[in-house]
């Protein structure tokens, strides 16, 4: 179901037959199961409609109809230009905003904003891409309308199966994606980008809650959906913008179930008086919720930290949520940063060393143990990781792990009550 | 020629001193600042203020646009200050506040300047006074019989491309590091050879000339407390010189300035030898600054003559003898300028630039006390400029100069400036030691006692300083030695007994602009700097690591993006830098080469390390041992039933470990569990199901099957 509002029709305002229209087309989706793209660009309700009778305004059924749509069909909106009020109500409920780079989108329009006495301001002031995109309120950002309808085409694409072709990368890449000296950086989406079919990758808000990507991709013509750390962002730790951006997409992967991969090098949660400010508490602990309440399958591939419950959160709450649970070579475990569980865990050895040279040395000698239990091949002989395979292997394990997988029944039901706009 | 409007060509401190004295005499006056700079305190000290197209010193140094905004806003004369345009001939445009341009032209070059005063039968230091030779600078050794010489670069200044040679051997090494060393810093190699005096006070006189030809002088400062040639304090007058020696050298410097016809105000700056040498010259000639100097202030201290004014009113066609200065000065005691500077000496006496935001700046005050600066709070220093914030002056009347040592410690013991750090600490240390309050000082003298002179000494501070973070300054958290494992706990310890307060939320942009108009390159994140490969002067090819910041253990190396010369280093190993904070300032020139190449081919059937240690340990775990019923082991026999095999069993090898550490562990045979396959391992081939049960069996091979 394509529904556009027309900007050349009073600015895309809402009137009484728009809605009706609207109406129908969301209940036909709602009985035949059909996806609905929306082209939301318009500024909302339309005042100075003719006069139809006293009215509350506030009973327009499209809003119902349309939410309930959230949850049982994947809901695609597109935005293009000035969207504002009553249209960003509908854009946001949708699973997914493409938008323009001109774009500018808001719950409330200029006129709204100086009707409230807030001081007068252009449209373009009021929800910029360059505020709307790293905010997280829009998922993908597009140069124009021919590009935003051949993201959405492909975003849809995820949710209706498997391909039948496809090509992969040169898996041998994976072994040197890493890289060897355990302090240099790497770029995950490189990692990302061989594992799955070449051209088969969709990021999702890649400029937001940068430190956790997340993204769409095909293995073997198969869809999944990633969460991947990003290790050039707090070096991988999980903060709250990342944290609600994972658990928003985890969600939205179970509803359709749709499988999971994990990629994890993740020294923790966050941790700091400047991010507690954040409300870490409860944004990093959404994981947890919803990675040990999901049942679509989770893949999880330490490649290399998985340190404390900033890893649990990546591995669904622990790493014997998994489907499998398996580490590169480079993995490393530990239950906290391995200096501060040094310091913790042996202060009153060091302090019984006064002078300061010989405690330094004790503690660098403590730590190089510590480094050494914590390496991917020691650590994981006590159990709780499946094995250490060989990076090349990667895809195999997970082709493998979809193909032994039963076929999800079909649904009668809702599996959640609706995506999260959030 | 009376001035109706005074533009005044500087800014920072001396803007606003001028400023000040032009709104004293009644006249009007016009300020000037760069792009960057509209947020300094001069621009306030004036009834007008014009911007200057450009940003940073090249700014104020671009002659054509000062003078337009001069014109632009109706003045009529220009004072130039001290740096920036006030030695430059060509700049003596309008009613210049200052000499004429042939005393700029003459003071300005070396060579006819020594010339002129061997002609006043004034003693020089000796010198050549232009690019030299190594062989011309061995002949120039050669001819001091036994001195020292000193290597100094042509185009230089603050102590780059300079050396003292000692002796013959050491000539060939220090003329070559100096050249390059010029080379690096100002892209110049050339170098001059002077005669070098190890033991000198440095003796320098101010000199007043109206434009009738009369001269008189105003007696002497020292300022042989100096770092690396930089001036750090200074005194009127001299304490503990010979009034013999001092009369010799003031009537030396009227004689010199007389012979010239000097005009308006200017220093003319000795050296007194206190070497020891029998046969050495008691004092040398050095060179004439034509211009207002920083270190005035003590001057108008003891003598109560307004320096500014008197500039200003010279240049108005004033006479001497109308401004009541006489022949000699009447003297009253001592006073003592200090430069607090935005920098910090360090225990190895190198000296790390500071800035920031200032959260507090609260002058000291009381009787005999001035502080000439341009800080206040919520101000943001600009890298681009020179590092003095204030001076605080203080002056005693009485006639000992001890008494005016106490009061200037007194005084800076009052400073409080927060946000940025300075360097009152070691302005302290000096002014505490005994050879400074005894006089026994000499040019040398801070640089021999740099050791003791940079330690920290508890002071008491005369006022209330709130606790801060410490994140204007860049450093984020507090500053803890970062060595010790339990100096978080000390922390911690320490600001639980401390009453926490509120700081000031500044806006948190980093100054990006350094000196002379370098580009700062800064950290992309908050960590700790665990390495700085370059230093000031070294000259960085685009793609060049410059630094490494460990952030949350991981490494992050920051390359140049342009290449050029270091200009500035802002912190050192082991300081923590805050998000977006230049840690390196470059100067972009066109001679850096080309781009780093970092990227190496990539084999990719190569086995690294880690994987081969993975593979052998997994071999460990397929070792075959006798059976005991001649049946098949695990390990064989789940490949029959669902493809591939992997293996998971090692509790023989976790006993290893937990016996023996992991790295003991790796020549371990598989142990008697269960051994499962894993139905993500591995692909099940030719069956006509695809099998999705995990496949166990219990290995009879090993104790005879027992879990």
């Amino acid at each position: 179901v394509v529904v556009h509002y027309d900007y050349t029709v009073l600015a895309g305002t809402q009137g009484h037959r728009n809605h009706y229209k609207q109406d129908r087309m969301f209940e036909l989706a709602h009985r035949f199961r059909l996806p609905v793209v929306l082209f939301g660009e318009g500024g909302g309700g339309r005042p100075g409609e003719d006069y139809i009778g006293p009215r509350v305004a506030i009973d327009t059924p499209t809003f119902t109809t349309f939410s309930r749509l959230s949850g049982l069909v994947p809901l695609v909106a597109i935005v293009n230009g000035r969207t504002f009020a009553g249209n960003t109500a509908l854009v946001a409920c949708s699973d997914v905003i493409i938008a323009t780079e001109g774009s500018t989108l808001g719950m409330g329009g200029p006129a709204m904003i100086e009707g409230g006495g807030l001081g007068v301001y252009t449209p373009e002031e009021v929800g910029p891409m360059s505020v709307q995109v790293p905010n997280g309120v829009v998922d993908i950002l597009v140069k124009d309308e021919d590009e935003a309808v051949d993201v959405a085409r492909k975003y849809l694409s995820y949710f209706q199966g498997s391909l039948a072709s496809w090509e992969a990368h040169d898996q041998r890449r994976l072994r040197h994606a890493v890289p060897e000296n355990r302090l240099r950086l790497y770029d995950m989406r490189d990692v990302l980008e061989i594992i799955a079919d070449k051209g088969s990758v969709l990021d999702i808000r890649p400029k937001f809650g940068v430190g956790i990507i997340t993204a769409l991709i095909r293995v073997e013509g198969r869809p999944m959906g990633v969460i991947a750390n990003n290790p050039h962002h707090l070096a991988g730790a999980v903060d709250s913008p990342g944290a609600d951006k994972a658990a928003r997409f985890l969600q939205l992967c179970d509803a359709f179930d749709i499988p999971i991969l994990s990629l994890i090098d993740c020294p923790g949660i966050m941790v700091g008086p400047e991010v507690e400010r954040t409300a870490l508490v409860r944004h990093c602990t959404r994981l947890f919720n919803v990675g040990a309440n999901i049942t679509t399958p989770l893949f999880s591939v330490v490649v290399r930290k998985a340190y404390g419950l900033g890893a649990q959160a990546m591995l669904g709450a622990g790493s014997l949520v998994g489907f499998f649970s398996i580490a590169w070579p480079t993995a490393e475990f530990a239950g906290m940063n391995i200096e501060g569980a040094v310091k913790l865990g042996y202060r009153k050895e060091l302090m019984a060393i006064d002078e300061p040279e010989a405690r330094r040395e004790e503690f660098d000698r403590r730590t190089a143990i510590a480094y050494d239990n914590a390496k991917a091949v020691n650590a994981v002989t006590g159990g709780g990781i499946d094995d250490v395979i060989d990076p090349v292997d990667t895809r195999r394990w997970i082709v493998n792990g979809l193909r032994r997988l039963p076929p999800v029944l079909p649904r009668t039901e809702k599996k959640y009550p609706y995506i999260d706009p959030w | 020629m009376p001035i109706t409007r005074l533009l005044i060509a500087n800014r920072g401190e001396i803007a606003i001193r001028i400023g000040r004295a032009a709104a004293d005499l009644g006249l009007r006056s016009v300020a000037v600042h760069s792009r960057d700079d509209a947020r300094s305190l001069h621009v306030r000290a004036t009834d007008e203020a014009r911007g200057l197209p450009g940003q940073g010193a090249a700014a104020y140094l671009d002659a054509d646009a000062v003078i337009a905004a001069a014109k632009a806003s109706g003045c009529d004369a220009v004072h130039p200050g001290y740096g920036f345009l006030s030695e430059r001939a060509d700049f003596a445009r309008l009613i210049f506040v200052g000499p004429t341009p042939e005393h700029l032209e003459l003071f300005g070059d070396k060579a006819r300047a020594r010339t002129a005063a061997v002609a006043a039968d004034v003693p020089v230091i000796h010198g050549m006074d232009r690019a030299v030779s190594l062989q011309e600078a061995q002949a120039f050794f050669a001819s001091l019989r036994g001195g020292a010489m000193i290597i100094k670069a042509v185009a230089g200044g603050g102590g780059r491309g300079t050396r003292a040679v000692f002796s013959e051997a050491e000539i060939d090494p220090a003329y070559q590091r100096c050249r390059s060393e010029a080379e690096a810093a100002f892209g110049c190699g050339d170098v001059y050879v002077e005669q070098y005096i190890p033991r000198a006070r440095h003796i320098e006189v101010q000199i007043l000339g109206d434009l009738s030809g009369a001269v008189t002088h105003l007696g002497e400062r020292e300022c042989s407390i100096q770092r690396r040639f930089q001036k750090i304090i200074e005194v009127a007058p001299a304490p503990a010189l010979d009034d013999e020696l001092r009369y010799r050298i003031i009537e030396a410097a009227v004689r010199f300035a007389k012979s010239v016809s000097y005009t308006n105000l200017g220093t003319f700056e000795f050296l007194v030898d206190v070497t020891g040498q029998a046969d050495a010259q008691p004092f040398v000639f050095i060179e004439t600054n034509a211009r207002l100097q920083v270190e005035h202030t003590v001057t108008e201290e003891v003598t109560g003559v307004d320096l500014v004014q008197a500039q200003i009113l010279l240049a108005q066609g004033s006479t001497l003898n109308e401004l009541g200065l006489g022949p000699e000065p009447t003297l009253r005691g001592y006073a003592i300028q200090a430069r607090v500077n935005m920098e910090t000496v360090e225990a190895d006496g190198s000296i790390r630039p500071g800035g920031g935001m200032l959260a507090a700046y609260e002058a000291p005050s009381g009787p005999g006390v001035r502080t000439d600066g341009f800080g206040y709070t919520g101000y943001r220093t600009l890298g681009a400029f020179d590092s003095l914030l204030a001076k605080v002056i203080a002056h005693s009347p009485r006639p000992n100069f001890a008494a005016s040592v106490t009061r200037a410690a007194r005084a800076l013991s009052e400073f409080r400036i927060d946000g940025v750090d300075t360097n009152i600490p070691f302005l302290h240390n000096i002014l505490a030691h005994p050879d400074f309050i005894s006089g026994q000082v000499h040019t040398r003298w801070v640089d021999d006692h740099i050791a003791e002179l940079a330690r920290t000494v508890e002071s008491r501070q005369r006022y209330v300083e709130l606790p801060r973070a410490g994140a204007e300054a860049g450093f984020a958290g507090a500053r803890v030695k970062s060595r010790d494992p339990l100096a978080l706990f000390e922390h911690d310890a320490a600001m639980k007994a401390e009453q926490q307060a509120a700081r000031p939320a500044g806006d948190e942009i980093a100054d990006m602009i350094g000196p002379d108009g370098s580009a700062g390159i800064a950290s992309p994140i908050q960590g700790m700097i665990v390495a700085i490969n370059v230093a000031v002067g070294n000259e960085v090819r685009p793609g060049q690591q410059v630094a490494v910041v460990e952030a949350m253990k991981m490494e992050h190396v920051i390359t140049a993006p342009r290449g050029g010369i270091v200009r500035k280093v802002t912190m050192t190993v082991g300081d923590v830098v805050r998000e977006g904070f230049p840690i390196v300032f470059v100067r972009e020139t066109g001679v850096a080469g080309d781009i780093v190449e970092a990227a190496e081919e990539l084999d990719l059937d190569q086995i690294r390390g880690d994987l081969r240690e993975s593979i052998e340990r997994h071999a460990l775990t397929l070792e075959r041992e006798p059976t005991g019923g001649g049946g098949k082991a695990a390990q064989e026999r789940i490949p029959d039933a669902a493809g591939e095999h992997r293996a998971l069993g090692r509790s023989r090898l976790l006993q290893r470990i937990l016996a023996t550490g992991c790295s003991a562990a790796a020549p371990a045979p598989r142990d008697g569990r269960a051994t499962q396959e894993h139905p993500g391992g591995r692909r099940r081939r030719g069956h006509l199901f695809d099998q999705r049960q995990p496949v166990r069996r219990d290995p009879f091979a090993r104790r005879g099957g027992a879990l």
